[in-house]
């Protein structure tokens, strides 16, 4: 029997050709084909019209002077800030509601609760966006169910109004957005044991306390990557604004609509779509910085 | 290396026909970018024979078994099965069978028809592929579950699936990668010696990675000892185990006590391959392993755990130690103690005691340690 | 004996339940008010009816309008979903299981048009269509609606093929498969109801789906989301109550289904 222990191989020898070793892992022509038809979506259907955009925004060969133009407009300065402001109210609405209905998820022991709070992620989520607006605006119109309600029980004698303002906006993008805070932060405190709420109250701190000192600081990277996801798809949110806010308050998707349908200004309509591009992937750089792309990652998938 | 076929492999089944080559590594490497997962690994594996390659995690010994099985390219080298170079052949056509470490069974597949999926692959008749798989279970104890689930399955039966599948279409080689590390104790010693017993029974050449020394000593003809990417040694189990050729084979496989020695005085008169050393307060001869040279002016000893004795703690003879703990096991007593070194060097040995009714001695006791020569070897330092 | 709870615990504890109270009313209400009033039988939205009846899904089934565009929206969301599957799936296989360079690059970019800001992306493909003449052809609406399905299959299948073992198909290659044969036989085999969740999933965001349709539909496609759009502008059509009920059962089941399949392939591996 022959057994034997070589040396290593001296580095100065020439590296055998690999194309003659079989290798079950895909190499990455099989990978390159497989991914080819996305490829190829990417390319056209992302690639190719963003660069469009960039390049009509930056059309008039004074390079930043288009920019520069946005904002020394007072009008376009109102409504970026009207859009992030309200989209920053709907995020923080939503992770603190959010954060306590997917923690009473995660933690209660009866079946009703449970079922009414599933119902309550559920039923908005099955209505789809546009029926989820018509919901809305019945029951806020002037002649709509609250108002009517109002003044039945003798609340009010005239109609309130409660639509085309920008209290509808923020009311309609919560109601969108809340299911879809939810499921990631409930995909967040399922990694946290209730027990630990408990042992902290066993050492003498009170629910609050325990709550906070315990759950908050575990928790707070998929509460901060909830809600970059929430916000930035706030920021981009077109239909809510366009149905419940109204011409007085629009939003920066608003204004890019009017530019297209209204006024046939393609190119202020690209420096408004370019603004609020940077400004989201600004958004989305501040959280990866944050918590991590892991993290922002499962909040997405979720 | 020493190497005596018939004294070193006395559980070789197929001693009696001309040898035949299973499998051979030729300078086999692979890298990772910049990093050197397997450096070079040459090996003769006679065909029948069982070889487990043993190592610590990160030593390169499951990348290893996935070159030989083809699931990764070979950076450098050659690998060939039998009389045939299969580094450019894709798994299936190498004629290996491999059981993994979890299983992999197929999950939407009956177990009849996880173990008869290599004859479907081949095309065998659904008859005779049937008949074939139930032999094969059978085999493995598991008549009369043709038509389970791997989910229904525990995890010692889905093993047992596992196995069944990967020698049903009679491979050549058989690999496993830590086919036992999932099982609880009991069932891995019963499933180590069941596997013992169906490869007296196959005609194939089996290579089994494992970082548990039990199974390795269980289970193989020969253990070969990787370490960071290189085979370190390569044995019989009684001949790693009783001459240890290194310090890291000696500690990580045998589990001894590695001493230095005070002094190596040079080979003894008369005898090939001892050398006398100074250690632990004695002048001892002790046995010399090969990778130490002749003229080595310094060495260190490799010191089984019952090759080490208390002497008479008020007498002068072997060295001053305090007792540190002492482990009461059954069948022995395990004391570790605390050696006074010259050099004033923190050394612990381990040793061996008798147990049964004895008792252990109590943490502090002075003792004097003495070494019974024979057992020892010298290894380079 | 009852543990005494602290005042602070208390306040605390009512307070968690007061938020969960109006947060499961406001976010109910709604449907609930939708479903009621589709069983009216004014002409009007009324609150409270005062008759009731099957009037709304009457009126549904006899306009050529609403149908049309109910039909409409199958048209696109079906060759959608299926389109989304064909490139979605093969891709996904390369990014999880492939040795190609660019996979995280290539993951984001696939991932991309559902966190963009919906109207930027929307104005893109806007400007791209105009500059090819292509705003309002069908097909070209399918194409916008495939770069907003691909994320999903993507994301839900990329998490199905984690859960299924690598192992599975070396397993089957060293039995004596080929690659294609244990891709196909093993991987993709488990995947089916991975697969067939996010075909669901699919096909439900696109039926959904109005804002690329807006923009590139050209006024010409009129899907459902668009019909129900465009009819805002003159008040709240009461017929659309009945659609919200048929939507909201179809989509459940669907859900329903979607879900069962994706518990089934994570019991299975």
């Amino acid at each position: 029997m022959t057994a034997s222990v070589t040396m290593p191989v001296p580095a100065s020898r020439a590296p055998r050709d690999l194309s003659q070793s079989w290798s079950a892992e895909r190499g990455p022509l099989i990978g390159l084909a497989l991914a080819a038809p996305l490829i190829v979506l990417v390319v056209v259907m992302l690639l190719y019209p963003l660069g469009k955009l960039i390049s009509i925004a930056f059309d008039d060969g004074d390079g930043f002077g288009s920019i520069t133009a946005f904002f020394s407009s007072a009008a376009h300065i109102r409504t970026m800030r009207l859009t992030f402001v309200d989209s920053a109210i709907v995020t923080l609405v939503c992770v603190t509601v959010g954060s306590v209905v997917a923690w009473a998820l995660h933690t209660t022991a009866s079946r009703l609760t449970k079922a009414v709070l599933w119902a309550s992620i559920i039923l908005p989520f099955l209505m789809g966006s546009v029926i989820k607006l018509y919901a809305l605006v019945v029951l806020l119109e002037r002649h709509g169910v609250i108002n009517r309600a109002l003044m039945g029980i003798g609340i009010t004698d005239s109609p309130t109004r409660l639509l085309y303002n920008q209290f509808a906006v923020v009311l309609g993008l919560t109601y969108h957005m809340l299911p879809f805070a939810v499921l990631p932060l409930l995909a967040g405190f399922q990694t946290i044991s209730p027990d630990l709420v408990k042992a902290a109250e066993s050492l003498g701190a009170s629910r609050a306390y325990a709550l906070f000192s315990t759950v908050l600081p575990l928790s707070l990277p998929s509460m901060l990557a909830t809600g970059t996801i929430v916000y930035i798809i706030c920021l981009g949110f077109y239909l809510t604004p366009e149905v419940l806010g109204g011409p007085t308050t629009p939003f920066s998707s608003s204004l890019i609509a009017q530019d297209v349908f209204q006024f046939y200004d393609l190119k202020s309509a690209s420096v408004s779509a370019l603004v609020l591009l940077v400004g989201s992937l600004v958004v989305v750089l501040l959280a990866y910085a944050l918590v991590g792309r892991e993290r922002l990652a499962r909040a997405v998938a979720a | 290396m020493t190497d005596d076929p018939e004294t070193s492999q006395p559980l070789q089944p197929h001693a009696q026909t001309p040898r035949k080559l299973g499998l051979k590594l030729d300078r086999v490497c692979k890298r990772f970018g910049e990093v050197v997962a397997v450096n070079g690994i040459s090996l003769d594996i006679d065909h029948g024979s069982f070889v487990t390659i043993l190592g610590p995690s990160g030593s390169g010994k499951t990348t290893l078994l996935r070159m030989v099985a083809g699931f990764m390219g070979v950076s450098d080298g050659s690998i060939w099965i039998g009389d045939r170079d299969v580094s450019a052949v894709p798994p299936g056509k190498r004629d290996i069978g491999m059981v993994f470490q979890n299983y992999a069974l197929f999950p939407h597949m009956s177990v009849i028809d996880n173990v008869g999926y290599g004859l479907k692959v081949r095309k065998w008749p659904a008859a005779e592929r049937v008949k074939r798989a139930r032999e094969v279970l059978a085999l493995v104890g598991l008549a009369g579950f043709d038509d389970r689930l791997p989910r229904q399955l525990s995890g010692g039966q889905q093993q047992r699936v596992a196995l069944a599948r990967a020698i049903a279409f009679e491979p050549k080689m058989l690999l496993m990668d830590e086919p036992l590390g999932a099982l609880d104790r009991e069932l891995r010693v019963r499933m180590a010696g069941e596997l013992r017993r169906l490869h007296e029974e196959l005609d194939n050449t089996v290579l089994y990675v494992t970082h548990d020394r039990e199974e390795a000593l269980t289970l193989s003809d020969r253990i070969a000892i990787m370490r960071d990417g290189k085979v370190e040694s390569i044995g019989a189990p009684q001949d790693l185990y009783a001459r240890p050729d290194t310090a890291f084979v000696a500690s990580f496989f045998g589990g001894h006590n590695c001493a230095p020695c005070e002094a190596v005085l040079g080979p003894a008169p008369g005898t090939a391959g001892t050398v006398r050393v100074v250690a632990l307060g004695q002048t001892i001869e002790v046995a010399r392993s090969a990778r130490l040279s002749a003229d080595a002016k310094q060495a260190g000893l490799a010191i089984p755990g019952d090759a080490l004795e208390f002497a008479d703690a008020a007498g002068n003879t072997g060295a001053p130690a305090i007792v540190h703990s002492a482990v009461y096991m059954g069948n022995q007593i395990q004391v570790f103690c605390d050696v006074e070194t010259k050099d004033g060097a923190p050394m612990q040995l381990r040793i061996d005691l008798p147990g049964g009714r004895a008792v252990p001695p109590s943490p502090g006791t002075r003792v004097r340690v003495v070494v019974r020569p024979q057992l020892v070897t010298a290894v380079p330092a | 004996m009852r543990i005494r709870q602290t005042s602070s615990d208390a306040a605390m504890t009512g307070l968690g339940w007061l938020v969960l109270g109006l947060a499961a009313v406001f976010m109910i209400a709604p449907a609930i008010l939708v479903v009621v009033l589709s069983f009216s039988a004014h002409d009007k939205l009324v609150f409270p009816p005062q008759h009731w009846g099957l009037r709304q899904y009457d009126t549904l089934a006899g306009s050529q309008y609403w149908l049309q565009s109910i039909v409409m929206s199958f048209k696109v969301a079906i060759p959608t979903a299926v389109l989304a599957t064909l490139i979605g799936v093969p891709a996904t296989i390369a990014l999880e299981r492939s040795r190609m360079k660019g996979k995280a690059v290539l993951r984001m970019l696939g991932i991309a048009p559902i966190i963009l800001p919906g109207a930027a992306y929307a104005v893109a493909l806007y400007l791209f269509y105009a500059q090819f003449h292509i705003l309002g052809s069908f097909w070209g609406v399918v194409a916008a609606e495939v770069t907003i399905a691909v994320p999903f299959v993507i994301l839900i299948v990329g998490a199905g093929l984690r859960r299924i073992s690598a192992d599975l198909e070396l397993v089957a290659m060293s039995l004596g498969a080929s690659r294609l044969r244990a891709t196909l036989g093993i991987t993709v085999r488990l995947l089916v109801p991975s697969i067939a969740a996010s075909l669901v999933l699919a096909f439900v965001t696109v039926f959904d789906e109005l804002v690329l349709i807006n923009f590139v539909g050209g006024g010409q496609i009129i899907t459902l989301p668009k019909a129900i759009y465009d009819s805002f502008r003159t008040g709240t059509e009461p017929l659309i109550t009945a659609i919200a009920t048929l939507s909201m059962v179809v989509t459940g089941m669907l859900m329903l289904i979607s879900t069962h399949w994706r518990k089934a392939s994570a019991d299975r591996t």
